[in-house]
């Protein structure tokens, strides 16, 4: 194991070494070759600092989903660099990298994303006993209270609502006390209700919990919850905003909606 | 429709055709089979026609007991020498020439190199007379002379090389009145150069010789040539009207005929036994072909819902699945047809290793192998194909508009019915077990498999679930285990396949098993003799007989000679022994009567005979001889039923009428006072000068016969290895479908950080429960068939039931490595999953 079990150290290393959560620095992603090459991240850099929510923004095609993936571990930057709880993730190999998402790195999706054969409990689980370990039982059960999934920890995902089954996923990615969670649209799916559950919960596992989350979204009383919003366009941070509220950043998307179409679909947008 | 038909086959044509392979194979086993036997029937009977070409009339012995069914003329009596004279008298007749053979396969030996007597497996050695005739025998003579004096013989070359001898040599032949020193004098070949026909050997006497050392009053046959223009049909007219009684004229034409229909007699037995085991294959691939489909059918809901809803009809959805598994079954057919002639080849290697010389013939593909072969290919992918396709029928095109979560169906129905087909193929099975036949025992045992397979998926939720426990200890195996128990009738339908061939090689195991314990039984039941003396080759003359009786300890010795005859209107093969050895070399358990009472002109019977003719102790029965005498049996005795004695019991005196005068067996027991083991050296020795006589103790006799079991349930375990086969392609279809089923699954998995090789292991751990899933159903469905089989064939001497524990236990074994093999591809096709494609595929 490259780092010592979550249960056994501090709660954030980061935040005793002062470092930020992760970081992006000069990324570049680019497709295809020649004639056909499409830029989806042209010198992206951005810094998220221990305990905070950021949510990124962007009209569709603007990167903002290729951004998280190569933050998140799960694509490959053309160029520069992505350090996630001091780990630099250039040049790793695909074992350490599954590691390092193991350890270090939470997910929540769109689609829900849980093993149907599993219990609620299990799912929430999983990331500790792919990695072998026990959970700690402490944390356990404050992460299931706060997402109030105590009377429905035997339920399987099909017995569970889609709000249900989204809060299963996010204490399931804050179960390993990840450097960071990584939410790509997580209330896309959700009625207004469920998504109010969901954003209310991240925002005090931030707030409460200390967790850092980036989180992709299009809605903007979604970006609502961060402390910031940053702002892609053609694959480059254009603004960023502290305090957002639902209005200030419906105001801003508008003046990024493209003038032309954008010439590649960004996958899983 | 047809269009949208052909789109779905093509996108799919890999999954597709791994299916269709196990079609393919079963396909090509039965295009071998019939390649096999078509391309040898023709060869054997141009070979024939070309040996019999100028033979116009056939002139030989009637039948001594009509009807016995033995056609190759061991039935039938001497042609008198003077009959020669009287066919040399017709009018139209050419040439005549006497011909004497050994009437029964398996009769002569001859010395080989390692000092021990040839034994032929598959082809036999021929002992006849050479017949000095350019038109009627096309063998000749390529180097040294016919023989002249009563020891010179002539060797076709490849024996000559087996037995080590070259013209001018000494060897030693073993003939049906005892061995015989001979002088090799010449080789012969046929004209074409060949030494034999089908792998068949020849020695060959002087007349004389031959007709004195085989025991033959007279000829076996007269062979005729016609002058030119007396058609075969003229001179077979007129040779018959002269003939002597008890004799009989046929035209060459008949004679070619009788030997083709004997050959396609003795292929069309290799025929079915292939088919057999083809029906074995391609019944475990239409099991392959239904998962498939059903699988493919239940991933495409949405896609069959949306036909559905923009206007297709039910039977459209129907006849679109259908048609699909027809193109598939067409193209498998195809391909299995040429892989047939492959087949075909690699059969006649496989038997030759077994020990069957057969001709090389080339490959013969009827019209009719290419019809069969197309309808069994596509009518079995249609008919495993049907349920899927309407099931595809029923998807509600409101389906397309809902997530594609198929909840289970309840297996009530599944149940009843595969409750209804078991129980209709256990009593099929019994019936087919109790005398009414084989093709009633096939469907029983279909049917009996089917039931068991609708059955099953009752039981792999419980069974796949406990076994599973045993890889509970670490996540990816808990995932595996609970991935096999999501779809029951998925893990049932792929385990199924497995079950089959599994289940016959274990019943095949258990017969194997129980008749070997038989014949320990019966063995050390029935023989009361410290050794037996018994002929490797050929048979034991009265000369060695009498050299194991004058060996110094050795104290009764008891000669088994037996022979056919018809007695009470059946054919039986008395042995016949003497009284003395009752009780000392030979234990019978009488039921009634006396064993002192055998003498001239009665017998002992086994208690099966006595109850199937009912007779008992008194009875006379009517008999006819092998000799064609007739006479009449009393019963002295009634016996339990016993394997090495046969159903009747005769006194010595009755053995002249054998044509067989040598001892197939002799019983040694040691003299009062005398140490067995210490008779072995002696015995040994006295027997030092036949070659062909071995001397073994009551355990090395038995060892002998088990070890000819072994082999032959090695044999079938072999061709039904196949299916197994076939049954392993059927898991990695299954898996490589879960997986692609479950891509988002896997993704999410590799995504919140497992490893690969814990995504392979979690693919493995579910491949190997359903495979051990499989080998239990087929362990268990195995032992019953084979308790069954057992039980049926109490009354031919299987009176024991045995399992053998520690083959069933590696048949397990082997499953549970065919499970890893299976996982190898979609394990490594899981792991290597692109893990943001999987995570964000819609």
């Amino acid at each position: 194991m490259s780092s010592p079990a979550p249960g056994t150290q501090p709660r954030h290393r980061a935040t005793l070494a002062g470092a930020p959560a992760a970081q992006a620095i000069e990324l570049r992603k680019v497709y295809g070759t020649g004639h056909t090459e499409v830029t989806a991240l042209d010198g992206v850099t951005a810094t998220f600092p221990v305990a905070e929510f950021t949510a990124i923004m962007g009209p569709s095609g603007s990167g903002k989903s290729t951004f998280m993936h190569c933050l998140a571990g799960l694509d490959q930057p053309t160029s520069g660099e992505v350090i996630i709880g001091g780990d630099r993730l250039a040049g790793m190999s695909d074992k350490r990298l599954t590691t390092l998402r193991r350890d270090k790195v939470g997910f929540v999706f769109q689609q829900f994303n849980l093993l149907p054969t599993l219990t609620a409990e299990e799912n929430i689980t999983l990331p500790l006993q792919i990695a072998g370990r026990k959970p700690d039982k402490a944390w356990f059960d404050q992460v299931v209270t706060a997402v109030n999934l105590r009377d429905r920890l035997k339920h399987r995902p099909t017995e569970l609502s889609g709000g249900q089954q989204q809060r299963v996923a996010c204490a399931r990615a804050l179960i390993t006390r990840p450097a960071v969670i990584f939410a790509d649209e997580p209330t896309g799916n959700l009625d207004s209700r469920s998504s109010a559950e969901v954003l209310g919960f991240l925002r005090s596992s931030v707030t409460e919990l200390g967790q850092t989350i980036v989180m992709v979204t299009h809605e903007p009383s979604a970006a609502a919850y961060a402390d910031r919003v940053l702002f892609l366009a053609d694959g480059r941070i254009v603004d960023e905003m502290r305090a957002p509220t639902a209005d200030s950043v419906l105001d801003r998307m508008k003046g990024l909606e493209p003038g032309q179409e954008t010439m590649y679909q960004p996958v899983g947008a | 429709m047809f269009r949208a038909t052909v789109k779905a086959l093509t996108a799919r044509k890999l999954r597709l055709m791994m299916s269709a392979l196990a079609v393919v194979l079963g396909v090509a086993f039965v295009v071998g089979a019939f390649v096999l036997t078509d391309s040898l029937g023709r060869t054997f009977t141009d070979l024939f026609s070309s040996v019999n070409k100028n033979i116009a009339v056939d002139v030989r012995g009637t039948e001594i007991t009509p009807g016995s069914g033995n056609s190759d003329g061991g039935g039938r009596h001497d042609v008198p020498a003077s009959t020669i004279a009287t066919v040399q008298g017709v009018d139209g007749v050419a040439e005549v020439q006497g011909n004497v053979a050994n009437a029964q396969f398996n009769q002569v030996s001859v010395l080989g190199k390692d000092g021990k007597a040839l034994t032929t497996n598959g082809a036999p050695i021929i002992a006849g007379n050479w017949i000095d005739s350019a038109k009627l025998n096309q063998q000749r003579v390529v180097d040294g002379t016919a023989p002249r004096g009563p020891t010179e013989v002539v060797l076709d070359g490849r024996l000559a090389e087996k037995a080590g001898v070259s013209v001018g040599d000494s060897t030693t032949v073993f003939l049906p009145t005892g061995q015989q020193r001979v002088k090799v004098v010449g080789l012969v070949e046929y004209a074409d150069g060949k030494d034999s026909l089908g792998g068949e050997s020849y020695v060959y006497f002087t007349t004389a010789a031959a007709q004195k050392l085989l025991h033959v009053d007279g000829y076996s046959d007269l062979l005729v040539a016609a002058n030119d223009g007396v058609s075969q049909d003229q001179l077979r007219s007129r040779i018959a009207s002269a003939l002597p009684s008890s004799t009989e004229a046929i035209t060459g034409k008949q004679l070619a005929d009788e030997q083709a229909s004997d050959i396609q007699q003795g292929l069309s037995f290799l025929n079915t036994f292939l088919l057999v085991f083809a029906a074995v294959a391609l019944f475990v691939g239409a099991f392959i072909i239904f998962n498939t489909f059903s699988i493919l059918v239940a991933q495409r809901t949405r896609e069959l819902a949306l036909m559905r809803a923009l206007g297709a009809s039910k039977g459209q959805v129907t006849r679109s699945v259908l048609l699909e598994a027809v193109v598939v079954g067409g193209i498998a057919s195809a391909i299995g047809l040429g892989a047939g002639v492959g087949v075909a080849i690699g059969l006649q290697a496989l038997f030759g290793a077994f020990g069957a010389g057969l001709p090389s013939a080339s490959p013969v593909i009827e019209l009719r192998t290419v019809i069969a072969a197309f309808a069994v290919g596509i009518i079995i992918t249609a008919v495993a194909a049907l349920m899927p396709a309407r099931r595809a029928a029923k998807v509600p095109p409101v389906a397309a508009m809902r997530d594609a979560a198929t909840a289970d169906r309840p297996l009530v129905k599944q149940t009843i019915a595969g409750a209804i087909l078991a129980v209709a193929g256990a009593v099929a099975m019994t019936f087919g077990l109790t005398g009414s036949g084989l093709a009633i025992l096939g469907i029983g045992t279909v049917l009996a498999f089917l039931g068991v397979a609708l059955l099953s998926p009752l039981v792999s939720r419980p069974v796949t679930g406990a076994v599973g426990l045993l890889f509970q200890r670490r996540l990816p195996g808990r995932l595996g285990r609970q991935n096999s128990l999501r779809n029951p009738r998925r893990t049932a339908a792929t385990a199924a396949a497995l079950m089959i061939g599994l289940a016959l090689v274990a019943a095949v195991g258990v017969l194997g098993s129980s008749l070997k314990d038989s014949v320990r039984k019966i063995a050390s039941d029935a023989i009361g003799a410290d050794y037996i003396v018994s002929p490797t080759a050929v048979g034991m003359d009265q000369a060695a007989f009498k050299a194991v009786q004058d060996t110094p300890g050795v104290g009764e010795v008891t000669g088994l000679r037996g022979g056919d005859a018809t007695i009470a209107g059946a054919d039986e093969f008395p042995t016949s022994l003497n009284r003395a050895a009752l009780g000392t070399t030979v234990d019978l358990s009488m039921k009634s009567g006396k064993v002192a009472d055998l003498g001239p002109g009665s017998a002992l019977i086994s208690d099966d005979v006595a109850d199937d003719k009912h007779l008992s102790v008194g009875s006379t029965v009517p008999v006819t001889w092998e000799d064609g005498q007739k006479g009449t049996l009393k019963v002295a005795g009634v016996y339990l039923s016993n394997q090495l004695i046969g159903n009747y019991l005769v006194d010595d005196s009755a053995a002249v009428h054998f044509k067989q005068q040598l001892y197939f067996a002799a019983l040694v027991k040691a003299a009062d006072g005398t140490d067995a083991g210490a008779l072995r050296g002696p015995l040994d020795q006295a027997l030092a000068s036949y070659p062909n006589l071995q001397v073994q103790n009551e355990s090395e006799f038995v060892g002998d016969a088990t070890k000819q079991i072994d082999q032959l349930v090695q044999f079938f375990q072999l061709l039904l290895a196949l299916s197994v086969g076939i049954a392993i392609l059927g898991i990695v279809n299954t898996l490589a479908l879960s997986v692609l089923e479950r891509t988002r699954e896997l993704g999410l998995l590799r995504a919140v950080g497992m490893s690969r090789r814990q995504v392979k292991r979690m693919v493995r751990v579910e491949s190997v429960l359903v495979a051990v899933f499989g080998g239990l159903l087929g362990l268990a469905v195995g032992v019953i068939f084979g308790a069954a089989l057992q039980r049926a064939l109490v009354s031919q001497g299987v009176t024991e039931l045995s399992f053998p524990i520690p083959q069933l236990a590696l048949y397990l074994l082997l499953a549970a490595v065919a499970g890893v093999l299976a996982a190898w591809l979609p394990a490594r096709r899981a792991s290597k999953l692109n893990v943001l494609q999987a995570v964000a595929a819609d």
